[in-house]
Formats: C-alpha cells, structure tokens, sequence
C-alpha cells in the first residue's frame, strides 16, 4: 500500500506500529534489525551499520568497501591515511668555509665503518642534502632557461632608448635573477672542470663569475643596464648558453672531503644568502681520512645535533625525515627511530670507543631491540633504520642450501607469511624476484597505502601548479549507456610500503662486556705506566678540607705549592721544579707525599 | 584412552591418542576412527611426527579468532615452547607449514608463518629482477 504522501511515516519513531496511513513495516534487508515503515528504506541505508560503503579516504585512494560498522576499525590502518613525518634535525659540515676552521671545532669524524648506525645515518643524510641541492640547481636552470625566452621579446629588442626607465625599473628583479643565476651557473662550470682536470689552475678565480656578478649588481642598484640595453649582454650570451649546459645540475654533488669540491658547498651557501661568497686559496686543507667506507667520503659530522630552527647556527644542515607512513605506524616510528634509536646515537644506544678520535672503531650496542639477540640495522637503500627482531633460529650460511624452498610453497602460504611481515621487512621482501613482489601485491592493500602521482603543470603564462596525474582507461560497462564515452579518467596511483617496523615495546641491555673491558686490550688505548718512581707538583687549594682527595689530612697552608718526593727521583729535575714552586714546610710535603703516593700513576702524554 | 593410527606419505604408521588426532583432523570433520590406519598422504613421517607432538602440547588451544583485522599482527609474540619446537632448517619449517595448511591447523599455520625473519639472506631466494624493476613502487 503506497502512499503519495507519507504524513505518518515522517514522524513515525515507533519500532512497531500498526497505523493504518502510513506504509507497511518492514525489517531492514540488510539484517541490522532495525524496522521502520518501508518507505524510509533509502534513506535507512545512509545509517544502516551493514550498510557497505567505500571509505572515507576514497577520494584519496583507498579503495576498501565495508559494511559501515568496520569504518572505525579500517581508519587506523586505511592505506591512504598516510602522514608525512616533518621530523628535522641537524648537522654540522665536517669543513665549512665561512669559519675557515672544521667546525666544531673539537673533533673529527671518527674512522668510518659501513654498518655502524650513526655513519650509515650520516651518509643517508648527506645523499638527501646532495639532493636537495641537485633539485635547487635544477631550478635554478629553468629558471635561467625561462628569464631568457621571456626577456627576449620584441617590445625589449626595438628601440630602448625611449623607455629605458619604465623598462629598467620593471626588470630589476629578473636582472638579478639573471646575474645570479649566471654566476651560480658559472661556478658550477668550474667547478666541473676542476673535478674532470683532477686539479684547480691555481689562477685568479673571481674572473667571469665575478664579472658577471659585478655587472649584475651594478644593474641592481644604480639601474645600469648592459650595454645593448638588452638584460643580457650579447658578447656573453652565447657564452652563458653554452656554460649552463655544460653544467648539468645533475652531475653536482655535495661538497666531499678532497680540497676543491668543498667549493660545492658555498654554492649552497651563497644560495642560501644571496650573498656571493667567492674562491681563495686562504682555506686551510681539510683532515684527511682514510675512510674504510668504500671510498665514499663524508662531508658530514657524525654527530646529531637537534636545535630548533631559531637557534640554527649557520653552517649547519636541517635534515628532514621526509618519510611517509600509515596512521597507525606513526606513532611507532616517531618512538623508535627518532626518539630511542637517533636520541641514542650519539653515545647512548651506540656507544663508541672513547679513543675513536684516534681511530679506534669499536662500538658497542648499549641497548637492543626485543631481546639479547635483536639488533637495530640500517638500510641504505631505504634510508631507513630497521630492526631484526632475532638472529638466524637456525644457524644456516646462504650458501648451504641451493634450493629455493620459500618460493616453493604455494601462494596462499606465501601471502599468509607476508600478511605478517612489517613494511621494512615487506619493502625489502618485494624487491627479492618476480614471484614475491606479486605476493606482496596482494597484501598491499593491508599492508601498504597509496599516493596520488602529482604532477607539476606549467603554463603558458608561467605559472604553475600541481595537479593529480590522470590516465584513460576503458570501461565496458560503459559502453552499454548510451551518452557516456566508454573513456573515463583515472587518478593514477602509487602503492608503497612504508619503512616503519615492528614497533620495539621492550629494550634490554646489552650484555657484552663493558667499554671497560675492550679498553684494556684497544691498542689505540696508551698504557703510561712509568718504569720508575717519579715526583710530580700539585697546587694545593686554599681550603685545606676541599683538598682531602690529593692530600688529606694535611696541615697546607693556603697557596702552597706542594712537591711530591720520591725516593729514585733525579736530583737535577728536583730542583728544576723547586726553582719554580714555592717550597712548602718539609714535614707537610713528606705527609703529602705518603697519602698520594701510589703504586702506578697513569698520567696523560697529553 | 583410545589409540588412533595415522599413515602418513611413507608408509609409516604412528600411533597417537584419539583425542589429539580429532584436534589434528578438527580440518577434515573426523569424528569416528576405524581399526584401519587413517591415510595423510601428503604428509611424510617425519613431519607428521612433529605436527602432533605440536598438537599434543595445543589440544586444549581455543580457536584462533576469525577476525584478526582489528589485531595488529606482530611476530613478536610466538610462545616460548613454540620458539623452541620451531628451532629447524627451513626445509622442515616449510614442510610443517604445507602440512599446517594441508590439515588446516590454523594455530600452527599462524605459529610456523610467523617465523621467516630476514628473507632474502636466510631463504636464499633466487632473484630474477631486472635493476629497473627493483622498485620500491607499485603502479596501480
């Protein structure tokens, strides 16, 4: 019984009801156990808990459907719920030109193995910085490339007496630009002919570079134009053309530990305060290392420093995290990595030899993830640490076994086994042959989450801006409606797998031997152990009761200088010491002498 | 305690409490045991062998729950006695895992795939990629 108007249904609430004007009751069809009267069905559906819908994130990518009771539980762990960590902190070049001196100033790096966590950190972030400064020389190019096409144009190329002003004014900034870039591009030239001569001329270095500058800046703040009243000079256009395509932004790296790359690194300076810092040979040479990390130089300090931005020194790196994750493995992975594995870096979780300075390169791992047998590693391929919850169960060697026996297994199996990997294990597991990265397809869904591929538009105009990259696909459904193109758009998606691990609850320590224990057999560790007797001078404080460690129980005098004896002593040092120390009452030196004088002293050559 | 007889792929024939064989079979909805060895072709003595001195020791086990979606699934938390049962060459692991699968002992399937840590190292797989595809992406 259908009624045109439904008076009684819209404001029925009731579970049961047996009014004869509204419609009939029905039990909802999709088995929540609600009932109303049949015509509110529809609208039933945009609350019934069993009702399926897509998620939330749909728009974003997630292409899980589910019964409206699961959304809760799918948005914790809803592949495209990602957060970028914004995580940043810092670190000091090993050699920076804008103090003329290795800064910090107290240490070098210690000798570099692969594989220990604060180096292998230490090189992820330098490859980032590296590209971080490839992508800013890109730009700058383009930026070069389109300042030249826009600043040729016919209004520029016809008489420019007549508006010079206007002209000169409105192009202030890009005559800059234009000087600047020049010179960027113009050092990089030379510094790429330094690397491919194998060594620097030695001559006058601020020749174009600074040429060009000069003329830019002269440009900047008088409004001298170039003599052809074109923003670029015509002598050196075809010049400038020909250097910044020499210089391919790619082939940039980081500043490394030999002398004339290290010019890199004020390219980035100067980037960063638009000031023009130039090249002299007053640089005192870098320390030379004998790195055993596959010739890879580091131009980075190994130690972490977190400041925040306002305190930031100057020569001195943000490296950002830059890394994406899934809601629900955030948390673990702001906990272990930032805060247990990279706030323990620095002395704690890794703790080196306290002779690494000299070039000793032993480490211990004061705390492991899990158990005694865990470890936390470091994968450069995914700029990630990781952990390894257990060593082997079975101490089988890669090369005992030939047969393929994972593989073997049949699908199912092998999904199942992936269904309880973390995503750094996973990353690493889909890259190990075709058959598994096709398993791991199927529990990306679970496992993984998903990004849109953005891509950078730019306009006629020259301006830009970034939209989701779009790709046709054909549907068949389609085809039957009639009106619609059976070509529809696609979003186009990326499916990772993030970095996070097993999140680590529990950490044990370590039950190695102390650092103790290694230092008595480190050879870099110098034993002073004196073959004879010997007497040195010690001030004595002017409180006798602060003194008790050195001479308890004496009766010192305020401001004396005491002198230890002992038997054996040559009598000229004696009175080498005695001509400049104030010889104290002989009864208090003797006491002195009898309290402090212990069987070995290890004294610092130092 | 009645005793129930299983023939495994290689003829051997063990002898096991009917209790633990009712657990071990719960897959293929066996109730009653004749006089006759029960046949489990695909799986060979040895194997067998393991699987029920597993099933010995997690007879009284409840189920495992069906929906795991809500659990995170760690692999941390394997049970000591399992740690130890589960100390072998990986040939017998992926043997106990086929046979898990094949007798739909859930438990021991969840236990035993829990275990590979460090794949590539440890299980020596044979790797057929191209450098341009070692990618860390998938395309949708």
């Amino acid at each position: 019984m259908a009624f045109e108007r439904h008076e009684h249904c819209e404001n029925c609430v009731k579970f049961y009801c047996n009014a004869t004007d509204g419609c009939r009751m029905i039990l909802c069809e999709l088995g929540c156990g609600a009932q109303f009267h049949g015509c509110k069905m529809k609208d039933h559906k945009n609350v019934c808990q069993k009702c399926r819908i897509p998620c939330i994130n749909s728009g974003y990518g997630c292409p899980a459907v589910f019964p409206r009771e699961k959304l809760k539980t799918h948005l914790h762990r809803c592949p495209a719920s990602v957060i970028f960590c914004t995580m940043e902190w810092n670190r000091y070049p090993v050699y920076s030109k804008s103090r003329l001196s290795w800064v910090p100033f107290f240490q070098p790096n210690p000798v570099l193995v692969k594989g220990h966590l604060d180096v292998e950190l230490a090189f992820r972030d330098q490859k980032i910085l590296r590209e971080v400064f490839r992508r800013r020389c890109k730009k700058g190019k383009a930026k070069v490339d389109l300042l030249r096409t826009s600043t040729i144009t016919p209004k520029q190329q016809g008489n420019s007496n007549a508006n010079e002003p206007q002209q000169s004014s409105s192009l202030k900034p890009d005559s800059r630009k234009i000087a600047m870039a020049s010179a960027l591009s113009s050092l990089e030239s030379k510094l790429r002919q330094m690397r491919d001569g194998g060594e620097y001329s030695g001559e006058n270095p601020k020749t174009e570079s600074e040429d060009l500058l000069v003329k830019g800046t002269r440009t900047n703040n008088s409004d001298v134009l170039f003599p052809d009243g074109n923003l670029i000079p015509s002598d050196s256009s075809d010049d400038l053309e020909k250097r910044i395509d020499e210089s391919d932004p790619l082939e940039i790296k980081l500043h490394l530990l030999q002398l004339p790359k290290d010019y890199e690194l004020e390219v980035i300076e100067q980037d960063q305060e638009k000031t023009p810092i130039f090249l002299d040979d007053t640089i005192p040479p870098p320390p030379i290392h004998l790195p055993l990390y596959l010739d890879k130089p580091l131009g980075l300090n190994v130690v972490v420093e977190t400041l925040p931005k306002f305190q930031k020194q100057f020569p001195m790196y943000s490296i950002p995290c830059n890394q994406v994750f899934r809601r629900d493995e955030y948390n673990g992975h702001f906990k272990n990595v930032h805060s247990d594995i990279q706030g323990g870096l620095n002395g704690w979780l890794e703790h080196r030899c306290p002779l690494a300075q000299y070039g000793c390169t032993f480490v211990r791992y004061r705390l492991l993830p899990h158990s005694q047998t865990g470890s936390v590693t470091f994968n450069q391929e995914l700029g990630s640490f990781g952990v390894r919850p257990c060593q082997n169960l079975s101490d089988d060697t890669p090369g005992e076994h030939t047969a393929d026996l994972l593989t073997s297994l049949p699908l199912e199996i092998l999904e199942r086994v992936a269904g309880y990997l973390d995503g750094f294990s996973l990353c690493n597991f889909s890259r190990t042959s075709k058959l598994v990265r096709e398993v791991c397809r199927n529990v990306l869904e679970m496992k993984g989450m998903v990004l849109f591929e953005w891509e950078k538009r730019i306009y006629d105009n020259g301006s830009w801006s970034w939209r989701v990259r779009q790709k046709v696909c054909v549907s068949f459904m389609v085809i039957k409606v009639k009106g619609l193109s059976p070509f529809n758009l696609k979003c186009k998606k990326r499916w990772y797998f993030s970095t996070s691990f097993l999140s680590v609850d529990q950490w044990v320590h370590s039950d190695s031997p102390f650092m103790a224990a290694h230092l008595e057999k480190c050879k870099y560790f110098n034993h002073c152990v004196p073959p004879r007797q010997f007497s040195y001078c010690f001030l004595v404080p002017p409180d006798g009761n602060k003194a008790a460690g050195s001479c308890s129980g004496s009766k010192c005098q305020s401001n004396e200088i005491a002198l230890e004896y002992a038997p054996g002593q040559l009598e000229d040092q004696m009175d080498e010491i005695a001509l400049e120390c104030l010889m104290s009452d002989d009864t208090d030196t003797c006491n002195c002498a009898e309290t402090s004088n212990s069987d070995s002293e290890l004294q610092d050559e130092d | 305690m009645p005793i129930v007889m299983l023939k495994s792929a290689d003829e051997e024939i063990l002898e096991v409490d009917e209790e633990v064989a009712k657990t071990m079979l719960r897959g293929f909805g066996v109730e009653n045991f004749d006089e006759e060895p029960y046949p489990l072709p695909n799986v060979n003595g040895a194997i067998l062998k393991k699987v029920i001195q597993w099933t010995e020791i997690h007879k009284d086990d409840p189920p495992p729950p069906d929906d795991d979606e809500n659990k995170e699934k760690r692999t941390d938390d394997i049970d000591p006695w399992d740690q130890e049962f589960l100390k072998v060459d990986n040939g017998t692991l992926f043997e106990l895992m086929l046979a898990a699968d094949h007798l739909k002992l859930e438990g021991l399937l969840v236990v035993t795939c829990k275990t590979p840590e460090e794949i590539k190292k440890t299980f020596n797989i044979k790797n057929d990629f191209t450098p341009e595809e070692e990618e860390q992406v998938f395309l949708d």
